[in-house]
This record gives structure tokens, C-alpha cells and sequence, in this order.
């Protein structure tokens, strides 16, 4: 499985750490959306798909927002949503 | 310019504790508020800093300052060419068509007398390219941090105390909050009668009872100011939120707090981050300082 892991600020219930299964980026995304509806908000676009502004890390990488498409997230990864302002 | 200029602040420099000491680590844990003690982490701890004199902007930049800016250069921000700007909604962050620094809701929720606000809807790149053009510069974390409470330590700009009306905060306009979901609630009514306008107030208007000991205003809320500095901690071996963690060396220094905040947020050492790949939103500005 992979681990998402999203900023303690957003955690509703104290829970930060996730799991979904791998496969691509946006579709990792998307099903843990349709998993946990609260981030959607957050996480997703007008358009359905993984907003422009929210960066995403596998592992230790900042994945280049071009390349979101073709990234495929291994089985044991991590995956970190960073928002564009961390902190506070 | 000679206005740009002249309304500037010299802060001499000298030898100070940046950041906070535990004790303000455990008051906030202590504290009717929603975050874990390691939220704050990195703030802590206090490191030693010794800064050489400068000068820095009284105030945030004004939308009046910007728009000269643009007059004379044509600059055109990231979010001017990216179609749209971030603003928060009823229902959180969204990509808002045509929100930019002169409409910062939307063209459709047109502001009056918008002109002495702070400018918002700069990106870290529009922010460097206003300094330049104004023979200035960013000021880094540090002299941000100094100039906001001086050589001793003080939560906020004017002291200890929290007084809701030196400062442009959630609880300026809406009392007294302890949790997100207030906030949410306040915010989603606000929407619905005025639409997401930003609720910054014209810069300086809490001076002087707001300013800090150096005589700089609007340095807890009204809009979250960009520095130069890239984000690190003070110490690495802090235990923050792995999403900080993984801003480090990425984004800059966001300091100050805005209007969208509570007490806690605006304090002196509140330590936040920015990504300067192009994102701005409608509550982040900016002021700028240069060599003394």
C-alpha cells in the first residue's frame, strides 16, 4: 500500500496518515478523495483532478506538475500533500 | 517614489533571540486554541541573530503603490497571466477567474475605495519584481521578525496582552474563536451576504496602538506579508508536521498572519510558508526594506 499523508491543520479527527493502493498519481489522488470526501475540497480542481497549486511529494521528490500524469506511485511509498502555504 | 521612500522606518540592528522560547510553546498548549503543540515547532528555539542596520516599509504595500508599479513598468502578475487567483470561498480555496490584485474576489465583486489596502494577489516573483523597481528589496526573515517586536521578546507588536482592536484579525470582525469549524461558519455567512472579498482594512489604520515598538504597522494580520528567506528550521532536529518538514528548502518565509486568522496566528514568531513557484492568493501581500 501507499501511505498519503496530509498536514495535521486539516485532520478533522486527528489523523494524518492514510492508505490507498498504488498506481498513478492522480488516480492515487482521486481514490482517496472518493475515500475521504472532506478533502476534496482541498485537493481537487474545478475539474476533477489534482489542483494546479497543491504540491505532492512521493517520498522525499516534488513531483513537477507536468509530470503528476505519468507518475506512477510504487507499492511501501509515501506520498505528502504539502499546500502552497505550510505552516501556521 | 519620494512617498515610497519617505515613509520608511530605520531599525539600527543589534544582537537578538529570534524565535520562541518553550515557555510560549507551552502557553499555547495551554490555550483554548485547535493546533498540537508541534504545529509551533518551528519557531523554536530561539536562535542568536546579529543584524546590521536597515530600513523598512512602515507599512504593507498599498494596491495605490502597486497600480503605479504596473503604470509604469506594465508588469502584468502571475495571476493576471494564469487567468484566474486563489481565493477562499464558502467551501475553501478555489481558482477564482479574473480575481487578481485590482479585483481581489473576482471582477464580479467590484471594492470600493480599494486603494490604501494592502495589495494582495502577489506572487513571490511579482513581490521581488515590485522591490526592484522600487530600489528595495525584500526583508528577510530576521529583520521582519525585529522590526515586528523589537530586541525583546513580545508575542505581539504592541506587548503581551491580546487586544482584538490593534489589529486586523478573524476576531476583529467577528469575536472571539477557538476552533476552525467557527471560523468556517463565520466565513460561509460572510460569503453569502458580501461574496469572498478579502476583509483587509486600509494599512496603518491601527496605528499607533497596534504598531510595534519600531513604529511598523499592520505587522500582526491584516494580509501575510512574503520575506526573502527560504524556509528552513531553526533547529533541524525539530519535531514538526512532515509537511513543513517537506517545505524546507522549497518554499520562503511567510510571516505575520492576516485578517483570516485568530490571536495565535499574528503573534511576532508565527512562522509560516510559501511556495514562490507563482502563488499568490487574495490575502497574502507584502512590504519591502533595503540596506540602511
Amino acid at each position: 500500500m501507499v501511505k498519503i499523508v496530509v498536514p495535521g491543520v486539516w485532520a478533522s479527527n486527528g489523523q494524518t496518515v492514510f492508505e490507498v493502493a498504488p498506481g498513478p498519481l492522480p488516480h492515487l489522488i482521486k481514490t482517496f478523495v472518493a475515500d475521504h470526501p472532506a478533502y476534496g475540497r482541498r485537493l481537487l480542481g474545478r475539474d476533477g483532478e489534482p489542483a494546479s497549486y497543491v504540491n505532492i511529494c512521493v517520498d522525499e521528490d516534488l513531483v513537477p506538475r507536468l509530470s503528476r500524469p505519468a507518475t506512477v506511485v510504487d507499492d511501501h511509498s509515501t506520498v505528502t500533500i504539502i499546500p502552497p502555504m505550510a505552516g501556521g | 517614489m519620494t512617498s515610497i521612500v519617505a515613509d520608511e522606518v530605520l531599525i539600527p540592528g543589534g544582537d537578538f533571540l529570534q524565535g520562541s522560547p518553550e515557555s510560549m510553546l507551552d502557553l499555547l498548549e495551554r490555550a483554548d486554541q485547535p493546533f498540537l503543540r508541534s504545529w509551533f515547532a518551528d519557531e523554536t528555539p530561539q536562535v542568536a541573530r546579529r543584524v546590521a542596520p536597515y530600513r523598512i516599509d512602515r507599512c504593507p504595500v498599498t494596491v495605490g503603490q502597486f497600480a503605479e508599479f504596473v503604470r509604469q513598468t506594465g508588469h502584468r502578475t502571475e495571476a493576471e497571466e494564469r487567468g484566474y487567483g486563489l481565493v477562499y470561498g464558502a467551501d475553501g480555496w478555489g481558482e477564482q477567474p479574473g480575481a487578481c490584485w485590482h479585483s481581489p474576489a473576482g471582477p464580479q465583486w467590484p471594492i470600493d475605495d480599494y486603494l490604501d489596502h494592502p495589495v494582495v494577489h502577489v506572487s513571490y516573483g511579482d513581490v521581488n519584481a515590485y522591490a526592484a523597481w522600487a530600489g528595495k528589496r525584500l526583508p528577510t526573515e530576521v529583520e521582519w521578525e525585529l522590526a515586528a517586536r523589537g530586541l525583546d521578546f513580545r508575542i505581539w507588536p504592541w506587548g503581551d496582552t491580546w487586544d482584538p482592536a490593534r489589529a486586523n484579525t478573524t476576531e476583529l470582525h467577528a469575536g472571539a474563536f477557538t476552533s476552525y469549524a467557527q471560523w468556517q461558519q463565520w466565513w460561509a455567512a460572510e460569503c453569502d451576504r458580501f461574496g469572498p472579498c478579502p476583509r483587509s482594512t486600509p494599512v496603518g489604520q491601527f496605528s499607533p496602538h497596534g504598531d510595534s515598538p519600531s513604529g511598523c504597522a499592520d505587522m500582526a494580520g491584516n494580509v501575510y506579508e512574503w520575506t526573502a528567506t527560504p524556509s528552513s528550521l531553526y533547529d533541524r532536529s525539530s519535531d514538526c508536521d512532515p509537511t513543513v518538514r517537506l517545505a524546507l528548502d522549497r518554499y520562503r518565509v511567510i510571516r505575520g498572519g492576516s485578517w483570516m486568522n485568530l490571536r495565535f496566528q499574528v503573534r511576532c514568531t508565527e512562522r509560516m510558508h510559501g511556495d514562490p513557484s507563482g502563488w499568490s492568493t487574495f490575502a497574502h501581500g507584502f512590504r519591502c526594506a533595503r540596506d540602511a
